[in-house]
């Protein structure tokens, strides 16, 4: 997703000329992921064929249920305006059906100006945006700034959990989306 | 909403931020220590980078105090080397490349490194709450209030440090208060603003007002006069000019030194 097209350069920030790489945000895409993984382990340990197809299946597996539990806790955010600090949560937004309407920072890495934060401070509040997400890593002051002038509720996502393992992330990042409304 | 409103605690905090530091470059410059507020920043930085790569939070009381702790280390590291022969600024230098380096090796083993290293350099001043204004105020009033009481001293270790030595004062002792209370101010100011809009509030207001004035009374409101206005332009020309704030003051900054050093030619 969001590959660039036409002129790269600095004037954009921090951007990735090769797409958006924030794709295990999307599940169903972690599973074509495995499945490439798979196929490398295989050319390299062609003995092992068996248990790697088999350690495949069963992922997949229940990679599929959790996808289906996922989607159903996350079914209320379908729609949902949605303001992001980076365009970290394309692929989140297109497997969960969220719109993500602005950003808080457009240019990675590079300070937003106070016209930008003004106006998306407005646009917030017209369209009724009630929802900003954000990385752990980022400094969470400007996101939760931005909530208390506009109302809006900040989610803080850890989107890659450090030593966890991959489901736990995602049961967590669900987990939090899931509770948004509950006070 | 309202652009006067949402711009305001970042001037509030640039008044703060002009208040302490023109007093402290005024001093800075007479030591002839013009990078020891980067180096101090960067060792703050340093320690802040280490407690985050420890696991503590974003933001979090222990993050500051880390930084804190690395910034009295190196305050303790200045005032006992005072060599007469090496320049002090030569330490500092050294201290500053040595904790840059380190901040990079720690910041490598963490997922993120890059984001916070690139955050202490340039800031977040238009972000800054009230309730951090409110903080910044009670501890800039403290060491304010501190280096009021015993200015003289102050002055006479900065200036002339051989004669403070023979009035029997302590001068190791002098500077190492000096440079502890110059890094407790430094850690919540980088905080707030950034090490590049920092360093620009305790030079340029002094240098500008050492071209054209003599008694420290009138170089002292003369460089509170400059980095009030200073930063005023600086904001406003962000908003007119769809700029990041912090670098758009500091590039006043440097564009009203300019003026005042090619005035000063002029009048010359």
């Amino acid at each position: 997703m969001e590959i660039p097209e036409g002129k790269i350069d600095r004037t954009q920030g921090d951007i990735h000329p090769l797409g958006n790489p924030h794709v295990w945000l999307d599940p169903r895409r972690v599973k074509v992921i495995a499945q490439i993984i798979k196929e490398g382990l295989v050319k390299n340990d062609a003995a092992g064929q068996d248990v790697h197809e088999k350690n495949l299946a069963s992922y997949q597996q229940k990679l599929d249920q959790k996808i289906n539990e996922w989607q159903t806790r996350a079914k209320t955010l379908r729609s949902v305006p949605v303001v992001t600090y980076h365009k970290s949560f394309s692929y989140l937004s297109d497997w969960l059906g969220f719109q993500v309407v602005d950003y808080l920072e457009p240019k990675p890495g590079i300070p937003p100006s106070p016209g930008h934060i003004l106006s998306l401070i407005d646009m917030m509040k017209s369209k009724h945006v009630s929802l900003i997400l954000s990385e752990n890593y980022y400094n969470p002051v400007p996101a939760q700034e931005l909530g208390q002038k506009t109302g809006a509720k900040v989610l803080i996502l850890d989107t890659e959990g450090g030593d966890k393992d991959y489901i736990s992330v995602m049961d967590t990042i669900i987990g939090k989306l899931d509770g948004r409304l509950v006070p | 909403m309202n652009a006067f409103l949402f711009l305001l605690p970042a001037f509030v905090a640039c008044v703060l931020l002009t208040g302490i530091h023109t007093y402290l470059g005024i001093h800075v410059v007479r030591r002839g220590i013009i990078f020891v507020d980067i180096a101090l920043a960067q060792i703050a930085a340093l320690g802040m980078i280490v407690a985050l790569g420890l696991g503590f939070e974003e933001g979090s009381p222990w993050v500051y105090f880390f930084g804190l702790i690395f910034t009295a280390c190196g305050s303790l590291l200045f005032s006992l080397f005072r060599d007469e022969k090496i320049p002090q600024e030569s330490l500092i230098g050294v201290a500053f490349a040595v904790s840059s380096a380190l901040a990079i090796v720690v910041a490598d083993h963490m997922s993120h490194g890059a984001e916070h290293l690139k955050e202490i350099l340039s800031g977040n001043i238009l972000w800054v709450t009230w309730p951090q204004i409110l903080k910044t105020t009670c501890i800039y009033s403290l060491m304010g209030i501190f280096h009021f009481i015993f200015r003289k001293n102050f002055l006479l270790v900065s200036s002339d440090p051989a004669q403070a030595q023979s009035q029997g004062l302590k001068v190791w002792y002098w500077d190492l208060l000096f440079y502890l209370s110059f890094g407790i101010i430094i850690t919540s100011s980088v905080q707030i603003a950034g090490v590049l809009l920092v360093f620009s509030f305790l030079i340029v207001p002094t240098l500008c007002s050492i071209l054209f004035f003599e008694s420290l009374k009138r170089r002292l409101f003369s460089g509170w006069g400059i980095g009030v206005l200073v930063s005023l332009v600086g904001i406003l020309l962000s908003l007119w000019k769809d700029l990041p704030t912090g670098p758009a003051i500091v590039v006043c900054f440097g564009f009203f030194l300019g003026c005042c050093l090619i005035g000063r030619k002029v009048l010359k």
